[in-house]
């Protein structure tokens, strides 16, 4: 349990010093990541074509070769177990008249979340919340957004150190495993709790009437250009290879 | 020097108990604030600098006595009036002990402009000014970071920051050096002193007597929800 | 619950996104509108539990885990449009960033976790409130109301699941999205819900309720007459609408089928799968229809193979650098 949250909390800081670290004028803007990322998805589920989804396939596993080993572990691991538990649940259709769909869901699967996977690496939460944002959600939504996220790391270091604490303690006792859950979960909703209230007088202490909004400007830049030339190919190509198909 | 003869904030007989207990955690607190002055809130853990603070920011209200800003009454009636709360809480500002229930944006700089936005400037403005304060305080390469995930005294100099971008007339600061290292404490202490003699009126809560020495006007000292002696004042 | 892209159609997907707009919609109206701007941070709250709370395995009775939603709960403490708010919020979080569930199929998740569970959960909850007096009512509301409400949404799963094979298969038979139908694919997914998953909502709603109405009742919301049960009831509505049942309407109702239609669709394809045999080839994509030159095929495996070779290598230069850390 804590080696999960510990693992949640250190994506969540990675994600906020990359964003720091890359240049704003040469990535992508999120909104189009992820716009893009739908359109790709769609294209694959609706693509009758097996060419299509292997060429795409294809291409994302050359895109995550570009990536860092660290990186590569990330996107590689969600996709594997994704692809093992879409093949194992597909299986018996085989033996049921309908044996294509194993290799066609198993393998659009892998297609799909490795593409997310990438998308999330490339974008981090703070890409998510932008993105949200230069879509035109509403205020309420992104801040929601954001406030998640800040309790996720907030609250995730909390549970985790008392998690330690129980554990430190937890000689012999056999009761403890679910005592300690419901006590670990309640004291942390608590907290929370507590936090959110003095978080709302903080902001009526700066004057807040439900504005919620950000500095920040994406500037359009030659990735978005790239990603939207490569976004006009894959529908050309869609369209090209669901003729020949038919 | 004191040219101001009208207090700013003026407290006659509080009187405040929280909901749900019997102690009084003011007892008939008499104070008058003047503008352009420091004034430093010392005393033992519990003895009401907190709830004062609580009550000087209109998040609660005096069960007695009076709490006048600038000749208006704050009462909870008034204070319901969202009109009349963000007017207030546009001129009195409050720094927060525990940094981290008062940043809540995804990044510095976000967290500098929100109080600009609530303002309702235009934008050119708002950037400005978020420019100008990431400068001042020593922001400037942690602009695009998410406040949560700072250290201790960075938190703190964000706060800080995104108080008195808003330029209130009243800030209130509650233990403003607690948690710091000693490079933190010189930083935050170094830019209250560089406060003295302006327009602002400053409140701070300290426990820190070489801190209060450095910045105040005033001493106040506090013992069980009283204010037990001005020093200081003439 | 979470489901990934392709088990189901992109119609379906549509379809589910399509419901969840005003219901995200009339939410975000509705907060705004009745909750108060300090309780406003408590959305971030609920949302972050949410994800917390599936993180953590609750122990059940027999020695297994299971791991709740929480849904119900959030409804309870903050009202069921806050939660639809707070929940979709969390599955937007584990869709974009860990993967889990899918991006085309987030309007499905956000219908089954989001929409289904809580505002079920929180009608179940307030009938028995409103039955028992007192504490009581409150502890069986919520347990009754989390067990409800999280077999409603696994119920909704399984019905978008089910109805995929009689919509969407190619010429073949061969189903193009889930290939079960709703004959397996509600006790596939009932079986468990009605069982563990059932039982650590349950634990979760409970455990987590009896502490913050011990030590905080103030946090508990009180109902607030009749105004939020009349957007219950319009949203209701719109759920019987226009949920995926309504697609089914074209077909026959669920357990009434005719020997015939069993025939036509899921077990019923057996003899013709099971008399052509089950090969191999079979399950490969058809490449002889795709209308590519054929030294596309040699180009298609050796960016493959590049790739994957640059993969590989990069992770067996990650095994020294690990040790290094270690010694």
């Amino acid at each position: 349990m804590s080696s999960k949250l510990l693992k949640l909390i250190a994506k969540l800081f990675t994600d906020d010093v990359s964003f720091q670290k890359n240049d704003s004028d040469r990535k992508a803007a999120g909104s189009v990541l992820l716009l893009s990322a739908f359109l790709c998805v769609i294209l694959c589920s609706v693509s009758t074509n097996p060419w299509f989804v292997s060429c795409i396939l294809a291409a994302l596993l050359l895109s995550v070769s570009f990536m860092k080993a660290g990186q590569i572990i990330s996107v590689l691991k969600p996709t594997l177990i994704a692809v093992a538990f879409a093949a194992l649940i597909t299986l018996p259709a085989a033996f049921m008249g309908s044996p294509k769909t194993v290799s066609t869901v198993t393998m659009k699967t892998a297609e799909s979340v490795m593409l997310v996977a990438i998308v999330s690496e490339r974008m981090g939460w703070k890409g998510m919340t932008r993105a949200a944002a230069s879509l035109h959600l509403p205020d309420l939504f992104i801040m929601t957004l954001d406030t998640t996220v800040r309790y996720l790391h907030i609250l995730g270091r909390f549970a985790a150190r008392m998690a330690e604490a129980v554990s430190l303690r937890q000689v012999g006792e056999k009761n403890w495993k679910t005592a300690g859950t419901g006590g670990i979960l309640g004291t942390t909703f608590m907290k929370s709790q507590r936090q959110a209230q003095m978080n709302a007088e903080a902001m009526a202490c700066r004057c807040f009437d439900g504005t919620y909004k950000s500095l920040y400007r994406h500037h359009w830049n030659m990735t978005d250009m790239l990603v939207l030339a490569a976004d006009a190919v894959l529908v050309v190509f869609f369209i090209y290879l669901q003729n020949a198909a038919a | 020097m004191n040219t101001n003869t009208e207090p700013l904030i003026n407290l006659t007989n509080v009187t405040f108990s929280y909901r749900g207990y019997e102690e009084k955690a003011l007892r008939d607190v008499n104070a008058a604030f003047f503008p352009g002055k420091c004034y430093t809130i010392e005393g033992p853990n519990g003895c009401g600098k907190s709830t004062l603070f609580r009550i000087l920011l209109g998040l609660d209200f005096p069960d007695e006595g009076e709490y006048i800003f600038d000749g208006m009454p704050i009462t909870a009636r008034k204070m319901k009036n969202e009109a009349f709360a963000r007017n207030f809480h546009k001129r009195i500002g409050f720094v927060f002990q525990d940094s981290e229930v008062q940043l809540f944006t995804q990044s510095v700089r976000d967290e500098i402009a929100f109080g600009l936005y609530q303002l309702h400037l235009p934008e050119d403005e708002i950037r400005e000014k978020t420019d100008e304060f990431l400068k001042l305080f020593d922001l400037e390469a942690l602009a695009e970071r998410a406040p949560f995930t700072l250290s201790g005294g960075q938190k703190r100099r964000v706060a800080f920051a995104a108080v008195f971008a808003m330029d209130p007339e009243v800030v209130v600061i509650d233990e403003p050096l607690s948690g710091l290292d000693e490079k933190g404490q010189a930083f935050i202490t170094q830019f209250l002193k560089g406060l003295k003699g302006g327009k602002h009126l400053i409140i701070v809560s300290t426990h820190n007597r070489a801190l209060a020495d450095e910045i105040a006007d005033v001493h106040v000292h506090m013992a069980e929800g009283r204010i037990v002696d001005f020093e200081g004042e003439n | 619950m979470h489901i990934p892209d392709n088990y189901l159609s992109p119609q379906t997907c549509a379809v589910m996104a399509a419901v969840m707009v005003p219901a995200w919609v009339i939410s975000v109206k509705k907060v705004r509108e009745e909750l108060p701007k300090e309780k406003i941070p408590m959305l971030g709250v609920g949302a972050a539990f949410s994800f917390l709370g599936m993180m953590f395995n609750v122990p059940l009775p027999g020695g297994t885990t299971g791991h709740a939603v929480g849904g119900t709960l959030i409804s309870m403490l903050l009202g069921p449009y806050a939660a639809c708010i707070s929940v979709s919020v969390a599955l937007a979080i584990q869709a974009l960033l860990f993967g889990d569930g899918g991006i085309l199929a987030f309007g499905a998740n956000c219908f089954n976790m989001a929409f289904v569970l809580p505002f079920v959960g929180y009608a179940v909850a307030g009938l028995i409130r409103k039955r028992i007096q007192g504490s009581k009512g409150e502890m069986i509301g919520a347990a009754i109301g989390s067990y409800v409400g999280i077999n409603a949404a696994a119920f909704c799963a399984a019905v978008e699941f089910g109805i995929q094979p009689y919509l969407f298969h190619d010429a073949a038979g061969n189903a193009l999205y889930c290939p079960y139908g709703l004959n397996i694919s509600i006790p596939a997914m009932m079986i468990g819900h009605l069982t563990i998953f059932g039982l650590a909502e349950v634990i979760f709603t409970t455990a987590v309720y009896a502490f913050v109405r011990r030590v905080s009742p103030a946090m508990i919301r009180t109902e607030e007459g009749g105004k939020t049960s009349v957007g219950l009831k319009v949203l209701i509505a719109v759920l019987i609408a226009a949920t995926p049942l309504g697609l089914l309407a074209a077909g026959t109702a669920w357990g009434e089928w005719g020997a015939d239609e069993i025939a036509e669709t899921g077990i019923g394809y057996t003899p013709a799968g099971m008399e052509k045999g089950f090969s191999f080839e079979a399950i490969l994509p058809d490449y002889s229809a795709a209308g590519v030159p054929e030294v596309a095929g040699y180009i298609l495996s050796a960016v493959i193979g590049v790739a994957l070779l640059i993969i590989i290598f990069k992770l067996l230069s990650l095994i020294p650098q690990k040790k290094k850390a270690g010694a």
